[in-house]
């Protein structure tokens, strides 16, 4: 269980502002203390993880958000990169993306993402589901310890 | 003329011209051996005469026994010569010397008897000596000129056989000479028979076998005569025919054949277009579902942000607008959605298996529990079959029948039956509604894209259910159609082969 008064760091990977934005505004709320790291592409989150170019002070988020279609890199080659990494694969990584095509889903477990959600079109459900991830992820579900791999 | 018929001919021919160069020799033969015997004959009657000449002067001398006895043998002999001498010369002129010597024989042979008579008077005495002589010496003169005149006589007749001889011989090399120009000119005409009926033809046979292998097919060796040569001229001529026209069937058939390949090709190149398209499609289909709908959601999202944001200071109509822009987003969505589903029908075809109809028609229940449990509607099902169909594909039709019928529902609450009927290798499907009905003008037009029979505010929709149902139908080899009226519910059937 994680500690209520200990700041939570959620990383989304997320070209959009505006989804960028609604992210914030569902989280504002939230009964954590949390701080929302955003990065608009797939090479900047992967700098971002592993701490290096702008993001040498980087933190190591306690969960992922990542869209699929990103700039530069692909969210699907960050997805693989952070799973085939023995430090990384620790972090859960929730896609959330607009698209909901089968092959996505698919090809998202294949490369052992955590969850898959579709963004709704509704802003109150949109709402809704990142509160969930948020309360699912970081107070239901029982995670490794936060330590890095030397 | 048949080559063999020729050569019997030929033979025949041969075989007379044969027999008369063999006669000419024969004949020829006999013509000269029978003047040699004539010859013979005239040789003896010759030198007999001359023995009797001889004898009689002997005679005349001595008066012996023995040369009087030897003449009258000679005599005899030459009379017996004479005899045979009549049917061994029988030309005209012989016959006649011979009519002459004969008396002149018989005259010498009484002078000598008249002779010996004398002779024997004189010297039994009946008869004076010195007149005895006189006697004798007249009848002897008279002998020794008739003995002459025989002897020039027979010579006459030596020299008339000689001349019949010489001409017999001229005759007979004539007549050899004739049948070597016969049997020559018969060689001859035999050669240019051949040449003409048999190697002529021949050499036409293989010059044209020549210009038929060099691939001229349409050289024809045209031999016009009846035999054998000209049978195997004819028989070629055909062979050649029927090799012209496997040949121009074979020369089709290789047309044939490279058409067929650019047609392959063009078919090939078609399919690769239609893979490329396909692509093109598929990935239209991502930017459907993923990058236009980004826009949309910011759409309605920051919409409906503004709306709980800034609640306070708009007034109704503020409200409605904004609620106008967030249910557009919401059908736009629907549609992009629907359209999706609707384009992969085809392009995400899964190969069609043998499935359970009634586990089909369980999960589209399944996925409109929601519909079925809010409308309060009956559905009753027949026992179905087991089809050969894409399960998912399937599903959206009963899926879109069962969710139509429910939504254009009647006053009543609604009640649907779902059943199949075999009728002639297919299995019918129907489904059976108490809702609103249909025109009958309007059956057709339904089944198309975007076809919508009601405003979105008596009945939402986007237009795209009936004609997703139709293309998954007509995929699966079966068609679908409606029977209904205004007010007495709809049928929906469709079929698929069994």
């Amino acid at each position: 269980m994680a500690d209520a008064f200990k700041r939570i760091e959620i990383l989304l990977v997320e070209d959009n502002p505006g989804d960028a934005d609604l992210a914030r505004e569902a989280l504002a709320d939230s009964k954590l203390h949390n701080m929302l790291y955003v990065v608009g592409d797939g090479e900047a989150a992967m700098e971002f993880l592993q701490r290096t170019g702008n993001y040498a002070d980087a933190p190591r988020p306690d969960l992922i958000l990542l869209d699929l279609n990103l700039p530069k890199k692909d969210g699907r080659e960050v997805l693989a990169e952070i799973k085939s990494d023995d430090d990384l694969k620790l972090i859960p990584v929730v896609i959330l993306t607009t698209s909901s095509s089968d092959e996505d889903i698919l090809r998202s477990y294949n490369l052992h993402a955590n969850c898959y959600i579709t963004k709704p079109i509704d802003l109150n459900q949109f709402i809704k589901v990142v509160r969930s991830i948020e309360d699912f992820w970081l107070c239901i579900v029982r995670l490794p310890p936060k330590c890095r791999i030397p | 003329m048949r080559i063999r018929t020729k050569l019997a001919a030929i033979t025949g021919a041969a075989a007379i011209v044969g027999l008369f160069a063999l006669s000419t020799l024969a004949w020829t033969n006999a013509q000269l051996s029978r003047s040699a015997a004539e010859l013979a004959l005239i040789q003896e009657l010759i030198e007999t005469q001359f023995e009797r000449a001889a004898l009689r002067e002997e005679y005349f001398l001595y008066h012996e026994e023995r040369p009087r006895e030897q003449w009258m043998q000679h005599t005899e002999h030459m009379t017996a010569a004479l005899e045979r001498a009549n049917t061994v010369l029988g030309a005209p002129d012989q016959q006649d010397l011979l009519r002459r010597i004969r008396p002149s024989l018989e005259k010498t042979k009484v002078l000598f008897a008249r002779l010996l008579e004398t002779h024997e008077m004189t010297s039994r005495g009946s008869l004076d000596a010195a007149q005895g002589a006189v006697i004798e010496g007249l009848l002897r003169s008279q002998l020794i000129l008739d003995a002459q005149q025989l002897a020039v006589q027979i010579f006459k007749l030596q020299a008339i056989t000689n001349r019949e001889r010489a001409a017999r011989y001229s005759r007979s090399q004539a007549l050899i000479l004739t049948s070597f120009l016969a049997l020559t000119g018969f060689a001859l005409a035999t050669l240019a028979l051949v040449a003409r009926s048999i190697v002529a033809p021949l050499r036409r046979l293989e010059q044209g076998i020549e210009v038929i292998s060099t691939g001229d097919l349409a050289h024809r060796i045209g031999l016009v005569s009846n035999d054998e040569i000209g049978d195997v001229g004819r028989a070629f001529d055909a062979m050649t025919e029927r090799l012209r026209s496997i040949t121009v069937s074979r020369d089709e058939l290789t047309k044939e054949v490279i058409k067929r390949r650019e047609v392959e090709a063009a078919l090939h190149k078609a399919n690769e277009d239609l893979e490329s398209s396909n692509k093109d499609l598929e990935q239209f289909a991502y930017v459907a579902s993923h990058d236009l709908q980004e826009p949309l959601r910011m759409v309605a999202s920051f919409t409906q942000l503004l709306a709980q944001r800034y609640e306070g200071q708009l007034d109704e109509k503020g409200r409605k607008y904004i609620n106008y822009a967030v249910d557009g987003a919401v059908r736009m969505k629907r549609l992009i959605d629907d359209l999706l589903t609707y384009s992969r029908i085809a392009s995400r075809a899964m190969p069609l298996q043998t499935i359970d109809a009634n586990a089909v028609l369980e999960a589209a229940l399944k996925n409109l529990a929601a519909a079925i449990e809010e409308s309060r509607a009956s559905i009753t099902a027949g026992k179905l079959p087991t089809v050969r169909a894409d399960a998912a594909q399937l599903t959206l039709v009963f899926q879109n029948l069962i969710g139509n019928a429910i939504k254009f529902r009647g006053p009543e609450e609604p009640r649907v039956h779902v059943a199949v009927a075999d009728r002639a290798g297919e299995w019918i499907f129907s489904i059976r509604d108490n809702g609103i009905g249909i025109k009958p003008e309007h059956a057709d037009r339904i089944f198309v894209i975007f076809q919508r029979l009601h405003t979105r505010e008596e009945y939402p929709g986007t237009g795209i259910g009936l004609a997703l149902c139709k293309q998954v139908v007509e995929r699966h080899g079966g068609r679908i159609w409606v029977e209904s009226e205004p007010g007495k519910g709809s049928t929906f059937f469709f079929s698929m082969p069994q």
